[in-house]
């Protein structure tokens, strides 16, 4: 693809950056709604760019740094554990699901499907992660809960699927094993279904809350969005009593916090992303390995 | 070939693992069920061991408070202080209002131990825990370990939390009784020449009429202000004023009038039901109330902006006491004490008890200590406070004998509700925000409500389980529509109706009448 | 016979196993070993005898569903809805996906990020933002109408609306999501295919039509098999918070998983709730079933097993 502003291209762009349009609208309604004074919504109803401007919500949410700096902490390293584990794990069982030549990749495969399909439910799952595996309250009930998703294993098999068989055959052939092939082709070739995977997978830790909220009691681990959401289910209870809580002010941002705590949990997420659009691109693969 | 092999028995180890896991989870299952039964051996033996036992305490409240710095001060402070008192040790579990219930069910479902947990009818619902054995009959521990709280609170509020027989929930001193009403900002009310009821038991009352002639006067007067309140369904703050007693909740047919309190009827049937619709419905058409009430009610959040609005003009709350009133001061920001407009008598009824219990948890380690924890909840006011206020001196300054001022900034956050913790009557109050004599003048408006025949009768649904879960479904729909006055009830609530009645409230009701003849037989 | 080639491939191929092996135990621990609870759908739940202990019932607790006369309309709305996100999202996120292969890379970068933000917030938050657009008095469409001169419209009230609303609703949250992974397989087609198509005389369009969608023909096929096994599922925040739980809303947004939640939130029995949950997913399976035959008719490769 030469670049060439065309006519087609020029309506390519536009196509696209009407969708972005669209699409933005709404984040930044957020946005600005986490910035709006909630008295001046009642005067001039929802704006775009808000007529008065303010950072009370943000201050409210950080009145107790040391705690979100914890739960911040808390959130990276069950991130991180889980992304890079979480990959591992759901890469090897992909694969083993992909390679057909393989007698047990059927019997995996539809041990996968039943649990993509089937769900204890809640109780039960409790009951097996407190008490059967005595997981509660700790990092790793965190971690290892979320760690394989069937949905995420078979994406992957459907990316690695997409890696030529002529291209196993030539490295068996060449004399390597099956854990030479799979670190050495396969990996390198599943690139950008690594990062897809990765990136939500770690979307996936990164915004639950409700692992958290079943298991976790210890406030010292609790997630980032899981104390956001207590902070903002206590605005309820902090508003009625306001005569116990140094925000006596008439205007307490409640909306505007709700909003704020998106824009506080979202915002880190936007400098992961380019990290993995890094691998996204077309030719970086196939291109490399067969020229 | 070797390697290979071993690599193989370590597969079948992994898989061994997993099944050891297995085996183990179910005769782990059986343990926690006999370590149910065996559960008071089991607190004498650690009783005779040197070991200081921890209590769980689940409780509604606000979490983050856990987090402030002088938290664990005062955590300290408790555990000294329980020490002492009854060797006991506690942990609170404190969960915000929307994570509670949840918390709750998940623990109670799994068999996890707990010692107390905070029970009532609105969250974490009691009744069907206790039909579900989630809670431990008090009946043989309560005359040794709570004997001020056994001495003190009625009969008839431990006959609200007693099913067959068995006493599943200790019931906390605070506002049980109710009435129906409102409150007008004091100048408003002098604006309209108002006077105001008293919080004598049915004196002078108002009508719901009278209540629609303010509003259209104020409608008159101030042009594009909404006067009612609109903070929660007003069908649900008129029970009183229709002489309802709702037996099984607001979602669920079946309710007996005060004035023959033998006789089970379907309230969405009755009279009173189809004039109320049509009052909303007339009042949101004359603008009296939000455009969007159907909608709008469901915003808290909004709800608590507008209250603040120099424009509002009146405050609801489930009921019409003294101390509402200073929660009208706080809430809508008046200078001036509100003036109440009551609707109705005084009903001392069971959900006004039920509103807020606390039980013991079936797997409870340590029973007896519970219900001895629990009494000193009820009986020792340093204990209360501090729980609620924190240490003297540094987190709060005592003013008399029942106020605090609260320093602000040191680091305590209030964590939980005074209603929620035992007895209400013994907490301080935040000097300023409420009379000194708060609870005394409470004390005085419950008792002379008229108490109700069936006090203490709480609807076992159990038998009509599919009956409720489909009629409260039906009702949900129309509930805000029908109750906030968006929909015509002349073709809306026979709709309901007829929907209803496919689904069952006949037999709600018959099954309810049921209990309540034997109730009243066994009275 | 069979026995003794499955040892030589075992022999050859263990590593395969090994690599499996972590993600089928955590599997079996996290999925497997919970589903010995939907045995609760079948008992009375006692508490003091724990749930497994507790009494058989057989059907009882499927009854209260089965029986109500509302069972059908929010199974209905359930697949209805179910089936216009998953053939709306289809649609626009592979048109995404192949828009988003002939643009430079800055181009794809932010477009990419854009449409994926969504993803990212949650229902009650994203039902603040949707709020400002619809809300009867303060919203942005409202203040527009009025500032037309036309009648405005609450659309809280009007159920006629929300096929439209949600829908839009569910593709804004999900499209980004979908057309990165349909990109991603995009990426892994071998260029020369399109090189020797290019000499072959062919136009985009046609290079489209018979490399690009017939090499991503099998992820599409899967992803709708897996959706279409969720089918009898809804997520349930979405339509509480977007319609604010709206009883006047329900002809339209009242799905399975909502009337659920109001029917047991007065009995709350977790029995009855298994019991659903249940049914949920045999039928999500047969359903499954049926329609990865029918793929393995179509594209051996988009068969999920």
């Amino acid at each position: 693809m030469k670049k060439k502003w065309s006519g087609k291209s020029v309506v390519l762009y536009a196509v696209l950056i009407f969708l972005c349009i669209l699409w933005i609208i709404p984040v930044l309604f957020i946005f600005s709604l986490s910035v709006t004074p909630e008295t001046s919504l009642a005067e001039v109803g929802y704006r775009l760019i808000p007529k008065e401007f303010t950072l009370d919500a943000y201050t409210y949410i950080i009145k107790n740094p040391g705690q979100i700096l914890n739960s911040y902490k808390i959130s990276i390293i069950v991130t991180i554990i889980g992304t890079v584990a979480g990959l591992f794990v759901t890469t090897g069982i992909a694969y083993a699901m992909s390679r057909k030549d393989f007698a047990c990749s059927r019997h995996i495969t539809r041990f996968m499907t039943f649990a993509l399909l089937f769900h204890g439910g809640l109780i039960p799952t409790y009951i097996v992660v407190t008490q059967w595996l005595h997981l509660g309250n700790t990092l790793w009930v965190l971690i290892l809960t979320m760690l394989v998703s069937p949905w995420n294993v078979f994406l992957m098999r459907s990316f690695l699927a997409g890696i030529p068989t002529e291209l196993l055959e030539a490295s068996f052939i060449d004399g390597a094993g099956e854990t030479q092939t799979y670190f050495q082709i396969v990996l390198p070739l599943a690139k950008p279904g690594l990062a897809t995977v990765g990136l939500l997978i770690l979307f996936g830790y990164w915004n639950d809350w409700y692992q958290g909220m079943l298991y976790i009691d210890d406030m010292k681990l609790v997630p980032l969005q899981l104390l956001l959401y207590k902070i903002i289910s206590n605005i309820q209870f902090i508003l009625q009593n306001s005569f116990y809580t140094a925000s006596q002010s008439g205007s307490f941002p409640t909306i505007a916090a709700r909003m704020a705590t998106c824009v506080i949990a979202i915002a880190p997420m936007l400098f992961a992303f380019p990290f993995f659009q890094k691998y996204l691109s077309k030719g970086l693969t196939l291109g490399s390995v067969k020229g | 070939m070797k390697s290979v092999m071993k690599r193989v028995s370590l597969l079948l180890s992994a898989v061994m693992l997993s099944a050891t896991v297995m085996t183990g989870c179910s005769s782990s299952g059986e343990v926690s069920s006999e370590t149910a039964q065996s559960s008071s051996t089991d607190a004498l033996e650690t009783a005779s061991s040197d070991e200081i036992p921890t209590l769980t305490w689940y409780m509604p409240g606000n979490p983050t408070a856990m987090t402030s710095e002088g938290y664990e001060a005062v955590s300290e402070e408790l555990n000294r202080y329980l020490e002492e008192k009854i060797g006991c040790h506690l942990e609170l579990k404190i969960f915000a209002f929307s994570e509670y219930a949840q918390k709750c069910s998940t623990v109670i479902s799994s068999g996890e131990p707990f010692d107390l947990m905070f029970t009532c009818d609105w969250l974490n619902n009691f009744a069907t825990n206790a039909g579900s054995n989630a809670y431990l009959p008090l009946n043989d521990l309560l005359e040794a370990n709570a004997p001020e709280a056994m001495a003190d609170i009625p009969e008839y509020m431990w006959q609200a939390t007693t099913i067959d027989g068995n006493i599943y929930a200790m019931p906390a001193l605070q506002t049980y009784a109710k009435n129906d009403g409102l409150f007008l900002r004091a100048d408003i009310a002098e604006q309209l020449g108002v006077e105001g009821s008293s919080y004598e038991n049915g004196a002078d009352t108002y009508t719901l009429e009278d209540v629609g002639n303010m509003y259209a006067e104020l409608v008159q007067e101030y042009p594009g202000v909404i006067p009612d309140d609109c903070g929660g369904i007003l069908w649900t703050y008129l029970d009183e004023y229709y002489g309802f007693n709702f037996l099984g909740g607001f979602d669920v047919p079946g309710v007996v009038r005060f004035s023959d309190e033998g006789t089970v009827i379907d309230q969405f049937q009755s009279e009173e039901f189809m004039e109320y619709c049509k009052t909303v419905y007339d009042w949101v058409q004359k603008g009296y109330m939000q455009p969007d009430y159907a909608t709008y009610v469901t915003m808290t959040d909004q709800i608590t902006i507008d209250r603040k609005s120099p424009d509002h003009m009146t405050y609801r709350q489930g009921f019409t006491a003294p101390n509402v009133a200073s929660m009208a001061v706080s809430d809508c920001g008046w200078e001036e004490e509100p003036v109440p407009v009551i609707l109705s008598e005084k009903y001392a009824v069971t959900s006004g008890v039920t509103q807020s219990l606390t039980a013991v948890g079936i797997n409870s380690k340590y029973p007896e200590k519970a219900v001895q924890l629990y009494n000193l909840a009820y009986s020792d006011p340093y204990f209360v406070n501090t729980m609620i206020y924190g240490i003297e001196g540094v987190n709060y300054t005592k003013i008399s004998d029942t106020e605090v001022d609260v320093i602000q900034d040191s680091n305590y956050v209030r964590p939980l509700e005074p209603y929620a913790i035992a007895n209400q009557f013994i907490t301080w109050v935040q000097a300023g925000a409420y009379p000194a004599d708060m609870w005394e003048q409470i004390q005085a408006f419950c008792e002379d409500a008229t108490p109700s025949e069936l006090f203490g009768f709480i609807f076992d649904s159990s038998s009509v389980k599919s009956e409720v879960a489909n009629c409260s479904a039906i009702y949900e729909e129309y509930k805000y529509p029908l109750l906030c006055g968006a929909v015509d009830p002349e073709t809306a609530v026979p709709e309901l109706l007829s929907r209803m009645e496919a689904a069952g409230s006949a037999k709600i009701i018959e099954e309810m009448q049921r209990q309540v003849d034997e109730f009243l037989a066994n009275k | 016979m069979q026995k003794k080639k499955f040892a030589r491939d075992m022999k050859k191929k263990y590593p395969l196993l090994l690599l499996a092996l972590p993600g089928i135990i955590l599997v079996f621990l996290f999925n497997y070993l919970p589903l010995t609870g939907l045995v609760i759908a079948f008992k009375d739940v006692d508490y003091s005898k724990g749930i497994f202990q507790s009494d058989w019932v057989g059907f009882e607790n499927f009854k209260f569903f089965f029986q109500s006369n509302d069972a059908i309309r929010v199974t209905r709305n359930t697949l209805m809805m179910n089936a216009l996100f998953i053939i709306f999202t289809t649609l626009i996120s592979v048109s995404v996906a192949i828009l988003l292969y002939y643009v430079g890379r800055r181009m794809l970068r932010v477009t990419q990020t854009i449409l994926f933000l969504p993803y990212l917030i949650s229902w009650i938050v994203a039902s603040y933002a949707l709020e400002a657009f619809i809300d009867a008095r303060y919203g942005v469409i409202n203040q527009f109408l009025e500032m037309l001169g036309m009648p405005t419209v609450n659309f809280y009230y009007q159920p006629g609306y929300w096929i439209v609303i949600i829908t839009i609703c569910y593709i804004w949250k999900s499209a980004g999501y979908y057309s990165i992974l349909y990109y991603t397989r995009l990426i892994g087609i071998d260029p020369t295919l399109y090189e020797a198509a290019e000499i072959d005389g062919a136009s985009t369009w046609q290079k489209i039509r018979y490399i690009t969608l017939y090499m991503l023909r099998p992820l599409i096929i899967m992803l709708c098999i897996i959706q279409v096994g969720n089918i009898f599922y809804s997520d349930f925040g979405m339509y509480y918070f977007l319609t604010r739980d709206n009883g006047m809303l329900y002809p339209v947004t009242d799905v399975i998983d909502t009337y659920i939640f109001r029917a047991l939130k007065t009995i709350n029995d977790p029995g009855m709730g298994a019991a659903v949950g249940l049914f949920q997913s045999v039928m999500g399976f047969l359903l499954v079933v049926g329609a990865n035959t029918l793929a393995r008719k179509v594209d051996e490769e988009g068969a999920i097993f």
